[in-house]
């Protein structure tokens, strides 16, 4: 095993800054979608609900300006090339493999941290749910101000709908997103990682090389 | 010293209106339809004529709602009685029901003294009036209708410090419609006997406490005073509009077609609304998304926020009381009517919306009164309250045929438990006596007649404030209001079909029979964020979670059990 730096301060810092906000937003979002579950306040509710989503979306904006300058986008790119393969034996790994202690299928390092499954979910997230979820919020909050936008594309019943079936999806993904932290080497060390910027990886392992020439 | 200010303004204000009252109107003859002195053809007073010889008479009877379009003015109604201090409506009403019209405006006057009733007849009295039909100087002098003039015909007006008690005669329709009273007087100063009186420190109606009348909301259409109209009329591109009328060509003049909202006439849209005047972005900074609520509601939602008053809720026209009446019961007050052991609890007017002249709709707070009533003919023509009286009554009893088909308990009476058509072997009843009228098809139907709420406007600090109020699961705007307590003949009622809102909502029984609207703010594209929710996104989302923490548990739950088997195989 040996220290690999994964996660730089910039990476560590919108990280956070994101699963505060999302935390933040399924909380409040929560308050006013079911009033009487909160003694936060609608009004309440509402102004920090509202100050959270444009502190995601900036910090997303500032993640997708990082991102594409350094590169790192890359990492988020599920590589046709025997995706399938790669992605059913990350799947028989949580399925069967993670019982049985095998090594994980994918070695994860610095310029190759996601494997397969974890590419095609957050493709998803970022490049559909988040969006979504974004502009159905900015509409939502936008209704004074364009009515008829919003009328256009089916009112605030719709749009609302929208916005809290995401946001239920949301929840779903944070759930399973922390437990899968617990899936390294230790239950914690992924969380560490994310803490503390350093991971421990193994020396030699096999299925490492690939991801790390695809770079 | 906001306060001292305060009291100085009122204090201006009060002055100006007392000004205002003090009339520069000069003397004037009064005459017959043949332009006589009254006095000496002891014949009854024209305003046509007495009035013509300064004004257009024939203008304003030709631009006018409260008389016929285009032909002399409805003998019911005259100058005297809105444009003299104190005109004597109860004399005139006397005469119009008495089938003697042609004195209605003589006896208009009887209050200042120019003529009396007596038994050969209205008589003119000679100390007030010259031989020439020309006033005396102290003769009063017509002035600019105040809200008390509108409120003979209209609806309850209060002026003064009298005890405010409540009135539901038919001088007072729109009260009796809906609750609505236009007074300056607190709610605690009144006489009613109001649940939770001692808090109620508001005043009736804060445009009325500010010193507003009604003609400043529903002006005349072409008064320079107001420039509304000329505003909306002018072109595009004028930024202002200076062909106004002088207060010369005015007077000469005056449109007696009067601004208003919702009477889908050429005038819809004229009258002065909430935002004619106020500037609610500069007083709602505190509201949260104002524009949206603007946009969604109108003000009377927040600022009619309760009514202080009973208001019709149920009329009952399928059969008739002993003086020949449908049955009415009121909304709002335990008790009878009138009486004033009766607890007035007042009710909360329910949100609809409602279609605006711009073609929006807004939620708007409304009074519902249901009505059942008897409708004959192909032509569904509604039956008469005169072949109604002439099917139920004999005389000062029910006919012998109406006792044997409501008498439920044999005892020769009908009470007034048993005077409601609640079986159909009863309708058939009324039907067969209806028919013996030579009525044709005669049945049953109801309306749902919405009353829009705009007078007894509550001040800031008594509107609804609380976000919680409309954005909760106990939201006001979907607030049920009680239909009826019964219904008549067992017939559902409908939408009037002049009704101009949405009744989107849905329509339930109480324990007691009673039928309840329900609206359903969702139904007609209203999300209330916090009182709205889509039943089948909330159970999918929750499946979603759910199923997640199963996922989570059992496969961690298994990882857990793996781990403690390598640990002790």
């Amino acid at each position: 095993m040996k220290q690999v730096y994964f996660y730089k301060l910039y990476e560590r810092l919108w990280h956070w800054i994101q699963a505060l906000a999302i935390l933040g937003l399924l909380s409040t979002g929560l308050t006013i979608h079911f009033p009487s579950l909160c003694q936060l306040g609608f009004v309440h509710a509402v102004t920090i609900h509202n100050l959270l989503g444009f502190i995601l979306v900036g910090n997303a904006f500032l993640a997708l300006f990082y991102h594409l300058t350094t590169g790192q986008i890359r990492q988020y790119l599920p590589q046709p090339r025997d995706f399938t393969t790669q992605a059913v034996q990350q799947a028989t790994y949580y399925l069967r493999g993670i019982f049985r202690n095998e090594p994980h299928p994918f070695q994860r390092s610095p310029l190759a941290r996601l494997n397969p499954l974890q590419q095609i979910t957050y493709l998803a997230i970022l490049n559909l749910l988040l969006p979504l979820q974004v502009l159905t919020g900015l509409a939502l909050w936008g209704a004074q101000r364009w009515p008829g936008v919003i009328d256009a594309l089916g009112g605030l019943p719709i749009l609302a709908a929208l916005h809290t079936l995401i946001a239920w999806l949301f929840a779903a993904f944070l759930i399973g997103h922390i437990y899968l932290t617990t899936t390294g080497p230790t239950p914690l060390s992924n969380l560490r990682a994310m803490i503390v910027g350093w991971d421990r990886i193994e020396e030699n392992h096999g299925n490492t090389e690939p991801q790390v020439q695809r770079l | 010293m906001k306060r001292l200010v305060s009291v100085i303004g009122s204090l201006l204000l009060l002055s100006h209106a007392a000004a205002a009252e003090k009339s520069m109107h000069p003397a004037f003859k009064l005459l017959d339809a043949q332009g006589q002195s009254v006095v000496t053809a002891a014949t009854p007073v024209s305003t046509m004529r007495t009035c013509g010889g300064c004004h257009d008479t024939q203008y304003i009877a030709e631009h006018t709602d409260h008389g016929g379009h285009g032909q002399q003015p409805k003998p019911e109604m005259n100058c005297f009685l809105c444009h003299l201090p104190n005109p004597d409506n109860a004399a005139r009403l006397g005469e119009v029901q008495a089938g003697r019209s042609q004195w209605a405006a003589t006896a208009t006057l009887a209050t200042t003294g120019a003529v009396k009733k007596t038994a050969a007849g209205w008589t003119w009295n000679q100390a007030a009036i010259g031989p020439d039909g020309l006033i005396r100087p102290d003769f009063p002098r017509p002035v600019p209708p105040s809200s008390t003039h509108c409120g003979l015909c209209h609806g309850q007006v209060h002026k003064g410090s009298a005890p405010l008690v409540l009135q539901h005669d038919r001088g007072n329709r729109i009260t009796d419609a809906t609750g609505q009273v236009f007074a300056a007087q607190r709610l605690n100063d009144s006489g009613v006997n109001l649940t939770d009186k001692d808090n109620l420190a508001r005043p009736w109606d804060v445009h009325a406490e500010r010193l507003l009348e009604c003609r400043d909301c529903h002006y005349s259409l072409n008064n320079p005073a107001h420039t509304a109209g000329a505003e909306q009329t002018k072109p595009a591109h004028l930024r202002f509009e200076s062909r106004k009328l002088t207060p010369a060509e005015y007077l000469l003049r005056p449109d007696h077609s009067f601004a208003n909202g919702h009477a889908e006439t050429k005038r819809d849209g004229t009258m002065r609304r909430c935002e004619s005047c106020h500037d609610a972005a500069v007083s709602h900074s505190w509201l949260p998304f104002p524009q949206r609520h603007f946009q969604a509601m109108n003000c009377e939602s927040c600022h009619v926020p309760q009514v202080y008053a009973p208001a019709r809720q149920q009329v009952d026209a399928t059969v008739v009381d002993l003086a020949g009446n449908p049955l009415v019961s009121y909304r709002g007050i335990s008790g009878p009517l009138g009486a004033s052991t009766s607890l007035v609890r007042g009710y909360s007017p329910v949100l609809l919306p409602r279609q605006e002249t711009d073609g929006t709709l807004k939620l708007t707070p409304h009074n519902l009164i249901t009505s059942w009533y008897w409708v004959a003919g192909d032509a569904s023509q509604r039956v008469s309250d005169a072949a109604l009286k002439q099917a139920f009554l004999e005389g000062s009893t029910y006919h012998a045929d109406i006792v044997a088909a409501l008498d439920s308990n044999r005892d020769g009476q009908i009470d007034a438990s048993e005077l409601r058509l609640d079986s159909s072997q009863k309708v058939d009843a009324i039907r067969r006596r209806l028919e013996a009228t030579g009525l044709k098809n005669p049945r049953i139907v109801a309306t749902i007649q919405p009353q829009s709420l705009h007078h007894g406007v509550a001040a800031g600090r008594w509107a609804t404030r609380q976000c919680a109020a409309c954005h909760s699961r106990s939201s006001r705007t979907s607030t049920p209001m009680e239909l009826a307590r019964y219904l008549p003949g067992n017939v559902m009622p409908t939408l009037a079909s002049n009704a101009n809102v949405q009744l989107s909502g849905a329509f339930s029984h109480g324990a007691s029979g009673e039928l309840i609207y329900t609206p359903r703010p969702l139904n007609s594209g209203r999300y209330v964020i916090g009182h709205d929710r889509w039943l089948l996104i909330d159970l999918v989302g929750l499946l979603a979670v759910a199923m997640t923490i199963a996922g989570v548990a059992v496969h961690g739950g298994m990882r857990i059990r793996a781990a403690r088997k390598r640990s002790n195989p």
